[in-house]
């Protein structure tokens, strides 16, 4: 009895080890990953006329998950896939004095396969076109509570004039301009060049062709700190549609001292061609990261952004405090204003505590 | 204008003597451990790794065992099982 015991432990553990040998050839370096974060607030908006407090999903970074998985095809060459999604309720870039609940909805973000060799990486899929982010760059540490993207806060919230309503929200008086985010297209990436990189992407978006070319760096500078920046070029073929093209060239640029002291600065502007005046955007922060916490004052200007002879500006202040790698405390206060032909409507002020949690 | 100014300024100054560095856009998933996942920051399946771990674990309960019974009688009579086997293949009819 023990003999057949013996032998079939030592008969199973050599054919379990055999096919688990095969097993392992066959799926060594798949690796699938899925990850995500809850980032909720609590925000507080005066118009002027009214204030209320709402409680929101930051849109600067939303709540969200994200599954991917990569796998080594050949020496040399791997296949990944990154399929990603939001899932918002009350996002901070929709609630309004007249809003103050948003059902939540399933959007996605990425669903995206690609191919990646020494030569570089193509991807294909709904994914960030090639100059996603290019106004984005930011080494402040206060992303989360405050940047470029201004009206990823309150951007729904509408100015009013001599006690009504305007028509014209903060997203219409200042926005960066960032663009074409994410669509489906076939992206390249070029591999790292001493810290730079190119792209070049082309899809079609709202039903629009759609063509982008970025350029990025990111570089360590010893003793000087920090530095990443990014160019970008995008073109919306809507002479179809609308008869002319509208071409977005833009940039951001942001330094990091040793000492924690920091600067971004960033500017796009936008060509609508014969459908209306240039749209311009130009932002500055400037900020200090000691330990844990960084904190920054940051100002923005949006020129003829969505309506001609319509401008915005506005100034804030933020903080974040980061007591474990996964979780951001953070707060921020900003105001905005808006000018039309020589007419100041009511200033908007904002009010913002949340935290971001990394799972 | 200006800012494309000064990313070609500071570029070109950064490509004279610094280092690269990936740079992990900021409204991203932040990089690093998670509240759940620990270290890893992702909950990470690697199916390439957990076979041969079951696997090995079976083949090494065997080692073990072949190490800790020898010179017992169990042993023994495995030994003389893999003799007569052995010698039933050699003198096969």
């Amino acid at each position: 009895m023990t003999i057949r015991i013996a032998v079939i432990t030592a008969a199973v553990g050599t054919a379990l080890a055999a096919l688990s040998g095969q097993a392992f050839a066959q799926a060594q370096g798949i690796e699938v990953r899925l990850s995500g974060q809850v980032n909720r607030a609590i925000m507080h908006a005066d118009d002027g006329e009214d204030s209320d407090h709402f409680f929101v999903d930051n849109d600067i970074s939303s709540t969200r998950f994200r599954l991917s998985a990569t796998a080594p095809i050949m020496s040399g060459l791997t296949a990944g896939a990154v399929w990603e999604n939001e899932f918002q309720s009350n996002a901070s870039n929709e609630v309004s004095m007249f809003v103050r609940d948003v059902s939540p909805r399933f959007l996605e973000r990425h669903a995206d396969i690609f191919l990646q060799g020494g030569w570089g990486k193509v991807s294909l899929g709904q994914g960030s076109g090639a100059a996603d982010g290019g106004i984005e760059v930011d080494l402040s540490g206060t992303t989360v509570a405050q940047w470029s993207g201004v009206d990823n806060i309150g951007g729904a919230f509408e100015f009013n004039a001599d006690g009504l309503p305007t028509g014209v929200s903060v997203s219409d008086t200042i926005n960066n301009q960032d663009f074409e985010s994410r669509y489906d297209r076939l992206r390249y990436d070029s591999p790292n060049l001493g810290g730079f990189g190119i792209a070049v992407s082309t899809g079609t978006k709202a039903s629009v062709d759609v063509h982008e070319i970025g350029l990025t760096y990111s570089g360590d500078l010893g003793g000087l700190g920090r530095l990443a920046g990014a160019l970008g070029f995008s073109k919306n073929n809507t002479s179809d549609t609308l008869g002319d093209d509208i071409e977005t060239t833009g940039g951001s640029i942001s330094w990091l001292h040793g000492s924690g002291f920091n600067v971004t600065l960033a500017h796009s502007q936008r060509d609508f061609g014969s459908l209306g005046d240039k749209g311009k955007f130009t932002y500055a922060k400037l900020g200090y990261k000691f330990g844990r916490h960084a904190v920054s004052l940051d100002w923005g200007k949006g020129e003829d952004i969505a309506i001609d002879g319509v401008d915005g500006d506005m100034v804030g202040v933020g903080y974040v405090w980061a007591p474990a790698a996964w979780a951001d405390i953070y707060a921020a206060i900003k105001r905005h204003g808006a000018e039309a032909g020589g007419t100041d409507a009511d200033n908007i002020t904002f009010m913002m505590v949340g935290t971001r949690i990394k799972f | 204008m200006k800012a494309f100014g000064l990313l070609a300024l500071a570029a070109a100054l950064g490509g004279c003597g610094a280092a690269p560095v990936d740079y992990h856009p900021a409204g991203e998933i932040k990089q690093g451990p998670g509240l759940f996942t620990g270290s890893d920051g992702a909950f990470v399946l690697r199916p390439g790794q957990a076979k041969p771990a079951a696997a090995s674990s079976d083949a090494e309960e065997f080692e073990r065992w072949k190490r800790s019974a020898e010179g017992s009688a169990e042993y023994r009579e495995f030994q003389d099982w893999r003799e007569w086997r052995e010698w039933k293949r050699q003198n096969a009819k």
